[in-house]
This record gives C-alpha cells, structure tokens and sequence, in this order.
C-alpha cells in the first residue's frame, strides 16, 4: 500500500517536471507566433515610433503567415514613408487594388498620392489626389483636395489651385491656402538676361534690377572711375600709356564681372524667393499626411 | 521506519530538483540572453529588436532594465549617441542595485562623452563620484573626468583631476607611470599658448609679421610681398598727384588684401593653438592610459 502511494507520488512529480520543462522549450517559440508578430509591430509603430525595425516586424509577419494582408501592407508603406523611403512607400500603396469590399484602398490612394508628393512627383502626386477625391467623401476628401491645391501651387498651376479650392469650398475653411496663393504669385520672376542686357548698358543697373542697390552703386561709380582713369591717360600719353592700359584693363574686368554677377543675382534672387515658397508648401503637405 | 525515510529522501529531491527547473532561463530570460549574443556578435541593429521585444512582451519583468541597457550598448557601437543616452538613462532609472547603477552610470558618461556632450557629462561624473558606493565606478568616474577635462585642453583641472583618480587607485604599481603624465600635463599648462589678438594686431602694423607670430613664413611672405608692392603702387600713384587713381586702387585691391592679411592671421593663430593642444592631449591619454590597471 505504502509502495504504491510512493509511486504515485513519483509518477506525479516526474509528470510535471517533463510538463514544466516542455512548456519553457514552446514558451519562447510563441513570440514568433504571428499574432505576437503583430502586436509587437503594432506597438513599434505606434507607441515606440521605431518605423524601419516596424517595417522589418511587418514583413516578419508577413512572411509567417504566408499571407499578402492589404492593411499590412498598408502598414509597411507608412513606415516607409515615415522613414523617409518615399518611392518604396509608393510602390507598395500602389500595390492595393480597388475593390467592393476593400476598405484600405481610399487612404492608400490618398498616402500614394502622398508620397509621390513628397517625392518630387507632383503632377502625378495632384493627379492622383484629385481621382480620389471624386469618388470620396468627408475627411479623406478634404485632404486629398487640399493636397491636389498644394499640388497645383508647387507647379505654379494658380488658376487650377483656385478652381479645384471653389470645389472644397463647402469642406472646412476654403481659405487656408489663399497666403501660399499670394506667396506664388508673388514669386519674383527676374530674367537673368533682362539683368544681364541691362547691366552691359549702364553697369550696375542688372544690380538695382535684381534689388541690390547698394551694390549696383558700387559697380557704377568703380567701373566709371577706373573708364575715366583709362580715358585719361590715354589722351595724355596715346597708346604708350601705363596708366591707360592698367585702369582700362581693371575696367573692363569690372564691366564683365558686373555683367556676369547682374546674371547670376537674378538666378540667385529667383531660386531664394523659390526655395522658401517651396519649403513652405512641403511643410504643409507632410502636416497632410500626419494621420492614416 | 527507513522506508518511510527513503520515501520522503526522494520526495525531497524531486522538489530540490523542480525548484532547480524553475530557477533555470526561463522563456523570458531566453529571449533577453538571445538578444545580448546578437549583441555579443556585432548585429547591434537586430540585437535592438529583440531587446525591443523583450520590453514589449515583460514590461514589469524585472529584468526589463537589463533591455534598456543592452539598446543603450548598441545605439553606442552604432554611433547613434542620442537614442543611446536615452537608453542609458531609462535603464538607469530601473536599475534594482547600487552596483548596476554605476555600470549604466559610466557608460552614460562614455556616450555622453563620445558623443561631445561634455558639460552633461562632466555632471554625470561629479554625480557618481559624489553618490556612487563602488569604489572602482568612483576611480572610473575620475578617469573619465580626466579625460574629459583633458579633451577640453582645461589642463590645470585635468591635472587635479589626475591627482585624485591617482589617490584612488590600489596598487602602487598603476602608478609607476605618472611622472610621465605629470610632467606632460605639467608642459601642457605652462606651455606659452599664442594671442589671436596680437596676431591680429602685428598683422595691423606689418602685414606678414602676425603670420609670422604664428609660425608660418610662407604665408607671411606671401602676404607681406602682396601688400607692399599694392601699397607702394598705391601710395606712388598719389605722390604723382593721382589722388583719385590712388583713392580708387587703395578702396577696390590694397584694403582687400590687407584686411585678408589680418583675418589669416588670426586664424593662424587658432589653428596653432589648437594643433598644440591636441598634440598635448594626444601624448596625455598615451601615457595616462598605462596607470589604468589591468582590468579596466
């Protein structure tokens, strides 16, 4: 009788000492469970804000479960985006088919749209938002409207900005965009030719074409100087005169750099007045795309 | 009587034995261990991951700091000092003992440090040195304290600073190199360094001489030769009576070169400041790396 309860007892603590030991050997296979995947990417993405480690999480996920889900791939295109990989992201959100039943393909548009934006890619960027805007309504519409303005305006399309702005005017405020309106046509437009023929007239005038005026004072008073200088010593000893030859010589440097710096003030002024216009623009896009 | 002794002999040993299971790895500590082996062979990117998901699934486990500490630890290899130093902290913050907490303590400083955050560093360091119990994370923290001190060419601090991590070390013969550092530091806070000011100012009076201050004779040619001739030119074109021609030369070439002559100077100056200094500190940490003993 005794024999036997020992051995039951045996029996019983060598069971759950193989039960212990076998549920520590599954224990740690279960964080590759695709749930736990998820969940762990899920919080990489939004709480720990760590995209591209996301990403890689994703297409773990991905790849286990053998599956091309549309809302992790969705998922792995906003990482992209968010890391600054905007052709990839773009790629991947063009992957998602429109059908009946998918509820991901409107806010894929609307991010692809996005990327391509933030991209370079602004006639395909504003193209592609103003379709889904038709075929949308409420917030994705709002955004993919206003990102079709931005669209426009960086390509200089004013009148196409107003028109597709009279469409929006029934969502929110119509005129969020009406000082990036007045900021691009306002743009200054100075033709570096016009600065460079304008200089080659009366030296320094390029200078006061493109606002630099001081410098365009400079540029008259050394150039006329060092001409009269020349002319000067010219008359008084012809052709054999040293002075002539070195304040003729330092003039004529003068008159070509003036030519050449009246020009490439014009570029400068220009690209200046762009760069700000389009920084502008592009931070108000990115704002765009803050929210899925 | 001793078949009931036997019987309860081996009860006993099983239990000993299913304790011993239960105090082995778990699945948590797999996961943290398989981490720091990715860590240990250089994959710091995907050691990150995993340290990432041990934090995700056992947020109140107590080992969690051990995470933290292990990303800290490779956003350092990776280079990426910001991330690291927030690692650092947050581990530091869990840290459940004295002794953990001056490990993650002077490899903040090492971060802090490395990534050029010396004032946030040099705090740390009076930080450990002031509260840490361990007598080796307080001879570290001086170290480093040297080091930075050191790299900030502050050389009368760094010599005091060396005095004190000196006072702490065990064994006299960590110390059979400190003459040596001594007198370098000692060279280094005497050594006369050169006044960008007075560089500038003999620049003024003699275009080439601030140069030449600066230990540069090429340039001071180069830069006296220029300014003579164009000064000569200048001034011979007014004694003939060309006011204007010598108003224009003086306002459009000479006042150019001259006022380049001044500005290289000064940063003759501070460039041969800064290269002695350097050449100071590099001799410095060579020799004061032999009073590290062995096992630091």
């Amino acid at each position: 009788m005794c024999r036997k309860r020992s051995l039951s007892l045996l029996l019983f603590l060598t069971s759950s000492l193989f039960t212990h030991a076998q549920t520590q050997d599954t224990d740690h296979l279960e964080y590759l469970s695709p749930e736990k995947i998820l969940s762990f990417a899920e919080w990489l993405y939004h709480v720990d804000k760590d995209y591209p480690r996301a990403a890689s999480e994703y297409t773990r996920y991905q790849f286990i479960k053998g599956s091309v889900e549309d809302s992790v791939r969705f998922r792995i295109a906003l990482c992209k985006k968010r890391t600054g990989w905007f052709e990839e992201s773009a790629n991947l959100l063009s992957e998602i088919k429109m059908n009946a039943s998918n509820p991901w393909y409107v806010k894929a548009q609307f991010h692809l749209s996005h990327s391509l934006f933030l991209s370079s890619r602004y006639v395909e960027s504003k193209n592609t938002a103003q379709r889904i805007s038709e075929h949308t309504d409420g917030f994705d519409k709002t955004r993919s409207r206003r990102l079709a303005i931005l669209g426009a305006l960086i390509t200089k399309q004013w009148s196409e900005a107003e028109g597709i702005s009279q469409r929006l005017s029934d969502q929110g405020n119509p005129m969020w965009y009406s000082a990036l309106l007045e900021q691009g046509r306002s743009l200054p437009a100075k033709k570096p030719w016009v600065a460079g023929a304008l200089s080659a007239a009366i030296p320094g005038l390029g200078k006061v074409y493109t606002s630099e005026w001081e410098d365009g004072l400079y540029t008259f008073a050394y150039v006329a100087l060092s001409t009269w200088l020349a002319v000067d010593g010219f008359e008084k000893n012809g052709s054999k005169s040293v002075k002539g030859w070195l304040f003729g010589g330092f003039a004529s440097t003068l008159y070509l750099g003036n030519i050449y710096g009246a020009v490439e003030s014009a570029r400068r002024l220009n690209a200046v007045a762009e760069q700000s216009f389009v920084t502008r623009i592009r931070t108000t896009a990115e704002a765009l795309g803050d929210e899925e | 009587m001793i078949r009931d002794l036997l019987q309860w002999v081996i009860v006993l040993c099983f239990c000993v034995s299913i304790s011993n299971v239960a105090a082995s790895p778990s699945a948590n500590s797999v996961l943290l261990t398989y981490a720091e082996r990715l860590e240990g062979t250089q994959q710091y990117d995907a050691a990150i991951s995993e340290f990432k998901r041990f934090m995700f699934f056992h947020p109140e486990d107590p080992e969690v700091f051990r995470a933290y500490y292990g990303i800290g630890r490779c956003y350092r290899h990776l280079k990426e000092w910001k991330k690291s130093i927030e690692a650092y902290q947050t581990a530091m913050l869990m840290s459940p003992n004295e002794d953990i907490h001056g490990d993650i303590s002077l490899d903040l400083i090492d971060a802090l440090l490395e990534g050029g955050r010396f004032d946030e560093g040099l705090l740390e360091i009076e930080r450990v040195i002031i509260a840490s119990g361990s007598p080796i994370a307080v001879r570290k923290a001086s170290y480093y304290k040297f080091v930075a001190l050191v790299l900030r060419f502050q050389w009368n601090e760094a010599h005091e600073a060396y005095r004190s991590y000196l006072a702490l070390l065990d064994d006299s013969s960590d110390r059979r190199n400190s003459p040596a550092v001594d007198s370098v530091l000692r060279m280094a806070s005497h050594s006369p360094m050169l006044s960008e000011d007075r560089a500038v100012w003999f620049s003024t009076f003699l275009p080439g001489l601030g140069q030449l201050y600066s230990g540069d004779m090429k340039n001071a040619i180069n830069a006296f030769g220029l300014n003579a001739a164009l000064g000569y030119f200048t001034f011979q074109t007014v004694a003939v009576g060309g006011y204007v021609e010598g108003a224009l030369l003086f306002s459009s070439v000479f006042l150019r070169y001259y006022q380049g002559n001044r500005y290289h100077a000064e940063r003759l100056a501070q460039e041969e400041n800064r290269n002695r200094n350097l050449a100071f500190a590099r001799k410095v940490l060579r020799e004061s790396v032999l009073t590290l003993p062995e096992q630091e």
